[in-house]
């Protein structure tokens, strides 16, 4: 620590000795001299008076010690200077090596208050330097237990899912010869009682001009973040489960009032049969045809729900959706009611993709029946083939709408139409707009499984009165364009 | 012999509760839907409107309850189609808003049904709340 005598006292300390020497010479040399004034008149040959031979003396005396005098004023002036000069140079050196260890000690309180760890190694891989976070991380007792230790047998030696990590692949080794950064966004750390550590790093090499000295790593703790990922995850399962148990509630509350309406109809059918003497045959046979059109209700109620729960093991093969829709025409001809005409557009090139006939042929005529259905007063269907680029981003979809071209199938009537609202709820199991006793309410949710199993996605466009067309989008196995 | 209105979206229960009906004598006339129905209660009188509970939507109820504000309503006789705990659970929430007489649970056989008729059509709108099936 400087003060402010320092300057002065450093002055001092250089002047001194250099003062005391010159003392010391001119000293010794006005002893020397004394003597040789004598000899120097001896040798004159001159003869001299003792008295005046005294004076003489006293006056080369006098004269020896005025020279040596101003001599050493002026020696001790330069002294003085160069002290002076000397002490100055010292006190900046001083100053300046305060400046750094301040700066260092600054360095090292900033380095030791983050919540990274932060290490450096040399070219070799040993430890040159390492804040406090990295040896608390590590669970040492402080950075000193890691100076000099080869950093990549010590914690980076094994791979997270234990297979054995050669320090020549690491990736913070090899930054010393590739001098470019590296940032791992998963990795394992290993703590000195043997424990993990998940980490996230990026690892930068130590340049000094152009070449390249070392490594520095910065590396956080995942543990917090991973505990949160994991409860998370527990989380989101929970919730899907118990969105699964009230689909399936629903499901169920869905399935019983069907039953109790067909189970209602065959009863009360068959009771009517009983009760009614004397009877028309005709309204019998009416009776008894009612009692088995309830029975293949409740037939299909079973297969739809089946259908819907189970995880079917459907056989995916090549399907050319042209030559399905031209199967399928007597059969949809058949669905329509007499007011309702049936429509073909095909597209010009054949569409191949990987789907179950059959499956699609089962989406297809549960279209065709919502169409029938939406047009009471008659009007017409229209289904189509048609090819896409890209799957619409506002579409309806498992998970992801496919990627790249997409073959389409779709179907379009001239009904009343489906709103917003509504729009969003069809897919509901059960949610059905047409009452009891038309349909099942299941069959969109049919599609939309189907659909889903197939990685595909439905589209529905519809204003209230204007129609509806619903386009199902499956990723087209070969490309046949038009030439437009 | 009593005029009823019939309300149910199902076409094939409507005619069996309709032939049940019948064989006691009553003019029985159909609605598939509850705007129907309330066409049909502006047009004529009824002496009982028997409805089922169409779950999800309740618009046959919604036009009812409309009824319970006129001075000579006819009776109601409600139908569920589910499990009789919810029907008990539609009955407490529907009589906060409506008042009906029974609420019967489906399949229902000809003869609970011919004894719950009779019985509604011979007593007193009821002014306190009603009986559970």
């Amino acid at each position: 620590m400087s003060t402010p005598l320092q300057p002065y006292r450093l002055f001092l300390q250089h002047f001194a000795p250099l003062a005391f020497l010159i003392t010391l010479l001119a000293g010794g040399f006005w002893l020397i001299e004394q003597h040789g004034h004598q000899s120097l008149l001896d040798g004159t040959g001159i003869d001299i008076k003792p008295q005046q031979a005294r004076q003489l003396l006293d006056i080369f005396n006098t004269h020896q010690l005025e020279t040596i005098g101003a001599a050493t004023i002026i020696a001790l002036l330069a002294a003085a200077l160069i002290a002076w000069y000397t002490a100055r140079s010292r006190l900046n050196q001083l100053l300046a090596e305060q400046e750094n260890r301040e700066q260092l000690r600054k360095i090292e309180l900033l380095l030791d208050s983050t919540l990274e760890g932060i290490y450096a190694v040399d070219c070799v891989g040993l430890c040159t330097m390492a804040n406090r976070s990295c040896a608390q991380l590590l669970g040492y007792d402080g950075p000193h237990n890691l100076l000099g230790r080869q950093m990549h047998e010590l914690i980076h030696h094994t791979r997270p899912d234990g297979s054995p990590y050669p320090l020549d692949e690491c990736k913070i080794h090899t930054i010393v010869g590739t001098g470019s950064a590296v940032t791992t966004l998963n990795d394992v750390f290993w703590r000195k009682d043997g424990s993990s550590l998940p980490v996230a790093y990026t690892a930068h090499p130590i340049k000094d001009g152009e070449q390249i000295i070392g490594a520095v790593c910065a590396f956080m703790d995942l543990s917090e973040q991973k505990q949160a990922e994991a409860q998370m995850t527990q989380l989101e399962d929970q919730l899907r489960q118990a969105q699964k148990m009230e689909a399936i509630g629903q499901l169920a509350s869905g399935v019983a009032h069907d039953f109790n309406n067909i189970l209602q109809v065959i009863s009360g059918n068959t009771q009517l049969l009983q009760i009614v003497e004397h009877g028309d045959l005709n309204t019998q046979q009416h009776r008894l045809n009612e009692i088995i059109k309830a029975v293949e209700r409740g037939v299909n109620l079973t297969r739809a729900m089946l259908a819907f729960a189970r995880r079917q093991a459907i056989a995916l093969r090549p399907v050319e959706l042209n030559d399905l829709l031209l199967e399928s025409v007597p059969l949809a001809r058949n669905l329509l009611a007499k007011t309702q005409r049936l429509e073909l557009q095909l597209y010009p090139k054949p569409l191949t993709v990987t789907a179950d006939a059959t499956l699609l042929q089962q989406v297809l005529f549960n279209l065709l029946t919502n169409a029938r259905d939406a047009m009471p007063e008659g009007g017409t269907v229209t289904i189509g083939t048609a090819w896409s680029d890209q799957a619409p981003e506002q579409a309806v979809a498992g998970e992801q709408p496919p990627a790249g071209p997409c073959a389409l199938l779709w179907v379009q009537d001239t009904g009343h139409g489906i709103s917003a609202e509504i729009r969003d709820k069809i897919f509901e199991p059960f949610f059905s707009t047409k009452g009891v006793g038309k349909g099942t309410g299941l069959g969109l949710a049919m599609i939309y499984g189907t659909i889903k199993q197939h990685h595909g996605c439905i589209q529905i466009e519809s204003e209230p009165e204007q129609g509806c067309r619903v386009s199902i989008y499956l990723p087209c196995i070969e490309q046949h364009r038009t030439s437009s | 012999m009593a005029s009823i209105l019939l309300i149910d979206d199902d076409p094939q229960v409507r005619s069996v509760l309709e032939g049940f009906l019948n064989h006691d004598g009553h003019l029985v006339i159909c609605a598939d839907n509850g705007k129907e129905a309330f066409r049909l209660l502006g047009s004529r009188r009824f002496d009982l409107v028997l409805t089922d509970i169409v779950m999800p939507e309740q618009d046959g109820f919604e036009v009812i309850s409309n009824l319970t504000l006129q001075p000579d309503r006819p009776r109601i006789i409600a139908i569920s189609g589910g499990s009789s705990r919810l029907s008990q659970q539609m009955l407490l929430s529907m009589a906060a808003k409506i008042r009906i007489e029974r609420v019967l649970a489906k399949p229902i056989s000809y003869q609970q049904l011919s004894a719950a008729v009779t019985e509604v059509l011979t007593t007193a709108i009821t002014t306190t709340q009603p009986q559970a099936p």
